[in-house]
Order: C-alpha cells, then structure tokens, then sequence
C-alpha cells in the first residue's frame, strides 16, 4: 500500500508515518514548505511540500497513492482565526478529494474528531450514531470539524471517491512538531501550582493507537462512515490523578468551578496577549467544563481495533513531555517520574533507533 | 634598570612633550623603552609598538581623554629610537550603543589625531577588536573562549597612555581602566563590568598580553563629583611614567588623595604592584592642589546601582553630557531624557539626588533579584565566576586525601533516622551532616553516559554559575581530579530577603570509576565572600537491579547573613528541625529530579545566560521603544476603540493590507455582511451565565 500522508508532521501526521513504516509500507509525507520537521525529518521516507489549499501542489503528491490520510487541520483553541481554521478544514479537505479523484486514489481516510459527535453534561457515553449540531457557541475547532466530515461526505459522493472519517478522541503522545490541545492539558496540569481539576471527564488515547487505528480503517473501514478511535472514558479528576501519579507531582487538590475556570481562562487569555506567550486554557477550552467526552470505540474494535489503556498513554505522553521544551525547567524539577514512564521512554528511544535503522521500512 | 620605575614629572607651566621627555629621561625609562626596541630589531629586524590612550571623550579638547598632541609626541620618540611601525590602537566601547560616530575611527579623527607625527611620520589609527587571536586566555579564566587583538598580542612594544580622571564606578579611571579598550566586545559595561568582575578580567588580560610601559596625562585632568559624566577640567601639569600600569595606577591614585585600592577594576591589578625595596619612584606623591574627588557615598551608590543591570544600563546614557553635534544620540528617547536630566547630574549638580538615585535603582534590582531567588530562578542572569585558587599548587596528596577523610565523616550518620523526604541528618560542630538516596529507573550505564559524574554538582538544586577545571584524566579521558568553583543562590532561600548572599565555594574533587559504580568526592577549600565555613561532599553512583541508586551526603556550613543569624534558631530546637528538614528534603527532590531531568537530554541550569553578542542586549530603552512602535503598529495603544468593541458588538471590517503610507484597503462586499450578532461583553456575561448553570449542574 503507498499512502501520502497530510499535516505529516503533526502529532497524528507523524505518528501515522512512524506506524506506515513498521508495518514496512512506504509512506510519502505532505507538509507545506515551512514546516518544522524535527518530528519527522529524520524518518526513511518521502516528503513533499505544498499546501492543501493550493490544489496544484497536491496532484505531484497524489500520483501512485492507493491511500490518502488527511491529517492537516488546524487543532487550536488560541492562534488562530476561526475563518483560518474553517477554511484550512473544508477548503483543504474539498481539495484533497478532488485531487484524490483526479489521481484515482482508492481510499481516503479523513481524521475528524469525536467532538463532531458532541458532548454532555450527563456522564454518558455516545457512539458513531451521535452528531453534534452547529451550535455558534462551540469553538471554531469543533465548527470547523463539523463543517469538514459534513462537506466532505457529500463531496467523495459526488467525486466517487471512497472516505472514511477517523474521529479520534484526545490523543496524548510523542513526535508533535508542536505541543497541541491534548497534549498540552497534562502540561497545563503539571505546571499549575493549585493542582486543580474540574468536573466533567473526557475519553483518553495514545496517538499510536490513533495512528494504527488510521491504518486499520484504510484496510477495513466501510466507505461514508465515522469511527471512534479512543480507550478509556475517565472523570477529569481520574485523568489528573493518573497523571500527578506518573509525573510524581501532587494528586488533584480542587475542583475548580466553571466560573472560575471561565474567569482563569480569561485571565490567561489576557496574560497571553500581554507577553505573546500560549495561555494554559482558553475560553473555548473553559466552555467544554462540565461536559462528558466519552465514547465508545465498539464500531472500530469490531475490526480488530485495540487500544492500550489510558495510563499506558499518559506515561508515553509524559516520557515525551519530561524532556521537550513544553515542560519548564522549574515544572519538571519538581516532577519525579514513575518508573512506567522512564521504561516508556526507553521503548520509544528504541523505536526510533529502529526506525532510524531502516529495520521497518 | 631596576625591576619597576614611575616617575612622576611635575612643573607648572611647563608643556606636555617637554614633561613627557622629562619622565622618560629620568630614572632610564627611555633606555629601557630603547633596549626593548633595540631586542626587537635585532631579532626580527623590525619592531612594531603599539599605543592604547584613552578616547572616552564626548566632547573634543575633553580632560577625559589623552591629548592626541602628547601620543603623537610619544609616537615620535619610538620611532627615534628605532620603532618600525608604530599604531594607536582601541576599541569602541559601550557609548556607541548609544551614540552615533563612536567607532575607533571616528572618534581618534574627531578628537584630533592626524596619523602622522609633528615630524611627518605616519602611523595607523587599529581597531583592536578586528583580526582577533583565539585561545589567548586559559580556560580557567575570566576571559575564557575570548579573542584578543592579534596586532596588540604580537606588538613589540605595549603601551598605554591613560587620561586622569575621576570615576563614579572606581574613584579614579586610569591606566588599568583604559586597558578595557584592549578587549574586542563593544560594550565594555555590559561584558566586564556586569557579566565578569572588573579586577578579573583586567589582571588575566595582563597575565595574557603584559604591558611594557603606561603613562598618565595628568596635564589637564578631569576631577571632581562629574567624573567622566560632566568632566570638570584641573591643570594639574603632570605626567607619570611608570614600568607597569598598575604600579602607574597607584601613584596615579595617591596623587588624587586616594587610596588606591577604592578601584574594584584596579584592586586584584594593584596587589602585584605594591612597591617594594626594589622599586624606584621618583618624584612628589603629593595630591594635586585644588583636586576634588567623587564621593565616596557616589562612588557606593554606583556601585549598588550595578544591581540592576536594566538601571544602570538605562542611566548612562541619560546622565552623560555629550557634544550633540560630534555624538548624536541614536534613540529619540535617550536624547529627549539626556536633555531633561544629564544637567543634574553635572559637576556642579547636586550628587546627592544621583546618589539617592543611584540607591533607588539599587534597591530595585535587590528587589527583583529578591524576587527571583524566591519566584523566578529563570530571571536571575547566571553568574560567571572563575577559578580563584592556583590548581598549580595542590599536591597530588591534596586529592588523594579526600576519600578517606570524607567517608569518615559520613560514617557519622549511622543509625539516624530517615524522615520524610528520605533524608538523614544531624548537627555537627554548627555544620550541618545529610544524606539522601534516590532509586532512578534506568539502567547503570545509561545514566552514568547521559550523567556525567564529575559534573554533578553543576546540577545541583540552585547552582546559579562558576567554573570546572579538569587537572587529571584517565586513560579513555574521564575527569578524575578537578577544581571547581560554585556559585548557588542564597541559602535557604529565604534569606535573599534579609541580605542573604550567593553560596560562593571553591572546591578540589576527585572521582573514581569502577563497572558498576561511580563516586565523587569534594571538599570547600575556598568561599570568596565568606559565605561558607564547610561544602564537602561526596555523590555516588552505583547499580541496583536494572536501576541506578544515586546517593548524596554532605556536610554544609553557610554562613546567614546579619538579619538572620541575630535569631538563634538553637533556642527552638523543634523550628530548626522543622527549617532543615524543609530546606534538605527540597534539595534532595529538586537536585534528584534534576538529575533524572539531565539523563533525558534537558538543560537544568537555573538563570538567563549572559549574550555573548558585542553589544550585549538591546538596551532597555531600545526594547521600551521597539515595544510602543509595536503596540501602535497592533492597533493595541487604541485604548478608546478597545473599549467601545468590548461593550458594543464589532461591525468592524479588518483592512485586507495597510500600505507604507497608513491608507487601509477593504474588500468592498465586507461592508453588506451582517454584524456579529453579539459584543465580547455580551457573549463573556452569556458564558459566564452558562458556566453558572454547569456549577449548578442544570446546564443541557
């Protein structure tokens, strides 16, 4: 299987480019041309640059692939413009299946994301068969991937080109060019003097489960349907606690209100604005408080999907965090990390000594 | 000749070169200039000289520069006595930060050097910060990894011809002062009076590059409170020449009615330059008629200004009085505040409102350093300080002694306890004895490779700067004798608030290798400030299982600042339990997690480093400006526009592009688009209703 990868060097991106290699397939990157490529730069692979909202730099990258994974999106609560975002999300994707059309292209996976099958303030847990609605309070990222698979459905009908959306739920892990939402939640924990939670839970995936998970529904997905790629459903005070264990930092102390999430966000907001810096939250991310992100990956499990648990994750997160620039120096001096995550950073440094090697490829 | 000369030519009324010729003719200065020339000659067959004055004029015909009329004559004279090539030589200093025409060039021109001597003889004007020669200076120095001028190194013939001048940051700015215009970085302030300790960096510069003969133009000097900010001019109808610039410096001093030693730059210089029996001076050591000197609350003032690098970057340039029309100031800002105040400060301004200045910028910088010791290690600017002991004179017996006399001591913690935090420890004759161990979950050999044992105490909790110097290897290149110097902030921290000092220890080391163990061992032998009685120790490494045990023990005695060391914590033996074994169990899960931090590749040095740009860091005022141009081109000083969108939903339509000329360009078909039906206030007070909803727990 040849298969051209988008957004290559985002977190997904690179992680799906890591697993295409193991399974001894020849992937081709797409990245555009100023991307940082410190995530992938080193792999034994193809790289093309353009950019999905210039069609001409896609149909040089498409010719040969049996597969395409379109990863590229803007995944951002700070940064960037809600029309960017939108446009990055349905403009680029419209492009790519019209030049996967052009290119007889078998397949093309599209990474949504599980918020395009909504959320509640009920500790329920909602599958496949749930779509969230254009609600104008949502944030310009879940807008975004609403609009995106709704487009994109009616434009592969149209074009005759098989898609399959893969909605992750919120992907810890290594090799992101940048930190990333996700990732950057467990940050935002170990950097918070309060050692504060809030109520609400959310369903936690290692990005190499995603990654896989991409390869899988390449194989096996059925045409025109959505799913699930995540593991466990957790309480967000479950997930700190799990991290504050891996991380040897203190345990959740408060459960912050929504109010007082909404007022530190803001105030972030203003920090941010003031010294140029990223905010720890934002008012889009204060908005999800409360809500239950949990789903259910049965649909994907059905074709041999199997995730590792939620721990195993955070600890392959954290062994990447630890050292990278995303954790400050006084954060990580006060972090003692558990011996799953010294051993998780050691299997990945393995890995990459393999990949390195040429063994997978 | 004997070992050192100064002679101190005086007559009033009598005219520079003619006092000139006069010092050299006396004591055999000139023969000696004439034997070192005649060497040269006759072992290259030619001979270079060249002549460092001082050019740290604002203003032409100022005291505070050397008269270009009496380097030319000088000049004159080596050629007559058989120079070849003849130069004078300097660097631009920190006042071209912010000034316009400061380079070497321009300011030799302006203040009236003529390349030739009155007789016609042409001789160059160098810049001695091009064509540098690398690995001068030892890596145990102030000046390690700096170049230096490779017309200076390699000259036959050094010399320095300083002005005389009274100085606010030194009492006296003389020949050692000038020689700062040897070394190649722009600003002087920034990189040797700031970053490195003044008397350091001038004693390994003439370690590196000795000078063979100084003089002092004290023709027409610059004295009183102005110092070199607001020169007062005093004919003072002297010249000194002396066999060593520091020996020149301490006439220099004494005739201005100072102690020498009041120069932090000069002081480590001067030690080696007290004169001895064998000594000749000759001439009156009387102070000049009429000379009147800085301050000394002046002088201690600007020297606690130094406190705040931003402060005293930010003040001089305000204070300095300068010829516009040579020197133009380059920022608008520095200009239009020089203008309001450079006149307070001027030498028959009142000292006292600069020196009160000068303490509140000064406790401002205590302030933020406070600040940081307590808040924010990572704003602290890291320190660089040298090796203070010569590694020459330790006898191979001085390491060697270590491990024994050390696990002797540590032995004295059996049976004690752990608490906590894992840590033991007990008292012993006011030190204090600890240990503590950490199991690391990787392998031995992975932690000893991404850990270097012998750099172990560089990752300590609250290691803020110093140096390392490695005196043996063994045969695969691995440290096993070192010396070592550490800077850490105050101990415990808290003490930064009472006047608390850096920890400042030098210590010998020794490290041993086996397969499945690693072991450092150190003892204090020196603390520069006295800031420490005893900080021996001895970390190890060793295998356990799959894992890495790494165990510290110590043994500390720092000494607590006044404030502090009035309340005897003896009397609370409970509150000083509780203080040590706070301040031990944070050392330990810092220094441990720093540890693990270094194996994984991470820097976990506390502190900004120092730039090693020529010009240092952008001046504050320079940042000041760059950030209001970047809040006026944002939009973001439009306070009145900010407020009426917060409140009022935004019709804006955002321009595609603005031109060079400010005209602003819209996409016509914007303006039929309909309006945001919300304001930001709106759309806050709806989320902050509904987040109230979810705390209730009646949101849907």
């Amino acid at each position: 299987m040849k298969a051209l990868v988008t957004g290559a060097n985002g977190l997904i991106g690179a992680n799906l480019l890591r697993e295409l290699l193991r399974e001894g397939l020849t992937p081709t990157g797409f990245v555009r041309p100023t991307a940082d490529l410190s995530s992938i730069g080193a792999l034994p692979m193809e790289l093309r640059t353009g950019d999905v909202l210039a069609p001409e730099s896609l149909a040089p990258a498409m010719a040969g692939q049996d597969v395409v994974f379109h990863t590229a999106v803007a995944f951002s609560y700070w940064g960037h413009e809600p029309a960017e975002m939108a446009r990055t999300a349905i403009e680029g994707s419209l492009n790519i299946l019209t030049a996967a059309a052009q290119a007889k292209v078998k397949r093309v996976v599209m990474t949504s994301s599980s918020v395009t099958l909504g959320a509640s303030y009920r500790p329920e847990i909602r599958d496949e068969t749930f779509s969230a609605q254009d609600d104008p309070d949502e944030s310009a990222y879940v807008l975004a991937k609403i609009a995106q698979e709704r487009e994109a459905l009616a434009a592969a009908r149209r074009l005759g080109v098989e898609i399959v959306f893969a909605c992750p739920t919120m992907s810890v892990g290594p090799f992101g060019a940048s930190l990333g939402p996700s990732n950057g939640i467990l940050t935002s924990y170990l950097a918070d003097p309060l050692r504060m939670t809030w109520a609400g839970g959310c369903n936690i995936v290692s990005v190499r489960d995603v990654a896989a998970g991409h390869i899988l529904l390449a194989r096996h997905g059925a045409a025109g349907e959505r799913y699930v790629l995540g593991s466990e459903n957790l309480d967000w005070r479950d997930i700190h606690a799990m991290v504050a264990d891996l991380a040897g930092v203190g345990a959740p102390q408060t459960t912050a209100s929504a109010v007082a999430c909404y007022g530190l966000a803001a105030a972030e907001e203003f920090r941010a604005r003031v010294t140029g810096k990223a905010p720890l939250a934002t008012r889009a991310q204060a908005r999800m408080v409360g809500r239950y992100y949990w789903y259910d990956h049965g649909r994907a499990g059905a074709l041999g999907y199997r995730p590792r648990p939620a721990r195993e994750a955070l600890a392959e997160a954290l062994a990447w965090l630890s050292p990278s620039p995303h954790i400050s120096r006084e954060t990580r001096t006060g972090m003692r990390l558990a011996a799953e995550v010294q051993a998780a950073r050691r299997a990945t440094a393995l890995d990459e000594t393999r990949l390195g090697l040429g063994s997978a490829a | 000749m004997p070992q050192a000369l100064a002679v101190i030519a005086h007559e009033p009324g009598a005219s520079g070169p003619d006092l000139l010729d006069r010092a050299l003719a006396q004591g055999g200065l000139r023969e000696a200039i004439g034997q070192r020339i005649s060497t040269a000659l006759e072992r290259n067959g030619v001979c270079s000289a060249v002549i460092v004055p001082a050019l740290d004029a604002f203003a032409a015909g100022s005291p505070t520069a050397t008269d270009p009329a009496l380097v030319e004559h000088l000049l004159e004279l080596l050629f007559e006595l058989g120079v070849t090539e003849a130069s004078v030589g300097s660097t631009r200093g920190t006042a071209s930060l912010w000034l316009e025409n400061r380079d070497v060039f321009m300011v030799a021109d302006l203040l009236g050097y003529r390349y030739e001597t009155p007789s016609g003889r042409p001789y160059e004007v160098i810049d001695l910060s091009e064509d540098l020669s690398s690995n001068v200076f030892g890596e145990d120095g102030p000046l390690a990894r700096t170049g230096l001028s490779r017309a200076w190194l390699e000259a036959d013939l050094r010399l320095v011809f300083s002005a005389n001048r009274t100085d606010d940051d030194d009492g006296y700015a003389l020949c050692l002062s000038t020689l700062l215009s040897v070394l190649p970085q722009a600003d002087k302030d920034y990189h040797y009076r700031h970053r490195r300790e003044p008397g350091e960096v001038i004693s390994a510069l003439l370690s590196a590059a000795p000078v063979h003969f100084a003089f002092i133009d004290a023709m027409v000097s610059s004295h009183g409170e102005g110092a070199a900010r607001a020169p007062s001019p005093l004919v003072t109808d002297t010249i000194i020449a002396a066999s060593d610039p520091a020996l020149a410096d301490y006439l220099g001093a004494m005739k201005m009615g100072l102690d020498p030693f009041v120069s932090r730059l000069a002081a480590p210089s001067l030690r080696h330059a007290r004169p001895t029996p064998q000594t000749r001076i000759l001439g009156a050591l009387e102070p000049y008629p009429g000379w009147v000197n800085v301050s000394p609350a002046l002088i201690a003032s600007t020297a606690a200004r130094r406190a705040s690098l931003a402060g005293d970057r930010s003040i001089r340039p305000v204070l300095q009085q300068v010829d516009r029309d040579i020197f133009p100031f380059k920022d608008p800002a520095n200009d239009w505040l020089n203008k309001a105040l450079s006149g307070l400060a001027a030498a028959g301004g009142d000292s006292a409102l600069l020196t009160l200045a000068n303490i509140w910028l000064g406790e401002l910088g205590k302030a933020a350093e406070t600040y940081g010791v307590m808040i924010d290690k990572d704003a602290l600017r890291r320190r660089e300080a040298s090796i203070n002991i010569d590694p020459t004179k330790l006898r191979a017996a001085d390491y060697d002694g270590l491990p024994a006399e050390l696990l002797g001591q540590a032995a004295l913690l059996r049976g004690v306890p752990a608490d906590a935090d894992g840590v033991r420890w007990r008292f012993d004759d006011g030190a204090v004895l600890f240990d503590g161990a950490r199991r690391i979950a990787q392998p031995f050999e992975d932690f000893a490779a991404s850990v270097e044992i012998h750099r172990t105490i560089q990752y300590m909790n609250d290691y803020i700067g110093g140096q390392a110097l490695a005196t043996r290897r063994d045969k695969q290149g691995r440290v096993t004798r070192q010396v070592e110097r550490n800077l850490y902030l105050p101990q415990p921290n808290y003490t930064a608030i009472g006047g608390g000092v850096a920890i400042d220890v030098t210590k010998i080391e020794t490290i041993e290798y086996a397969p499945r163990r690693q072991r450092m061992f150190w003892k204090t032998v020196k603390s520069e400030n006295d800031s420490a009685i005893a900080d021996d120790g001895v970390v190890t490494f060793e295998a356990l299982g799959e894992d890495t045990l790494v165990t510290i023990w110590g043994r500390q005695h720092f000494r607590l600042p006044p404030i502090w060391a009035a309340i005897d914590q003896g009397l609370d033996p409970a509150m000083k339990r509780t203080l040590v074994s706070q301040a031990y169990g944070q050392f330990f899960n810092r220094t441990f997690a720093n540890l693990e931090a270094v194996s994984e590749g991470r820097d976990v040095r506390i502190g900004k480093p120092w730039s090693d740009a020529p010009e240092g860091e952008p001046l504050p005022v320079e940042r000041l400006s760059g950030f209001v141009r970047k809040l006026q081109s944002d939009g973001r000083l439009d306070v009145p526009a900010a407020l009426k969108g917060a409140v009022r939903a935004s019709a804006e339509i955002k321009p595609l592009r603005i031109d060079a000329d400010g005209f602003r360009y819209f996409d016509a078909g914007a303006f039929s688009a309909p309006a945001p039906a919300r304001s930001p206030l709106e759309s806050a007070m709806r989320d902050l209703r509904h987040a109230a909803r979810v705390d209730a727990g009646t949101a849907e």
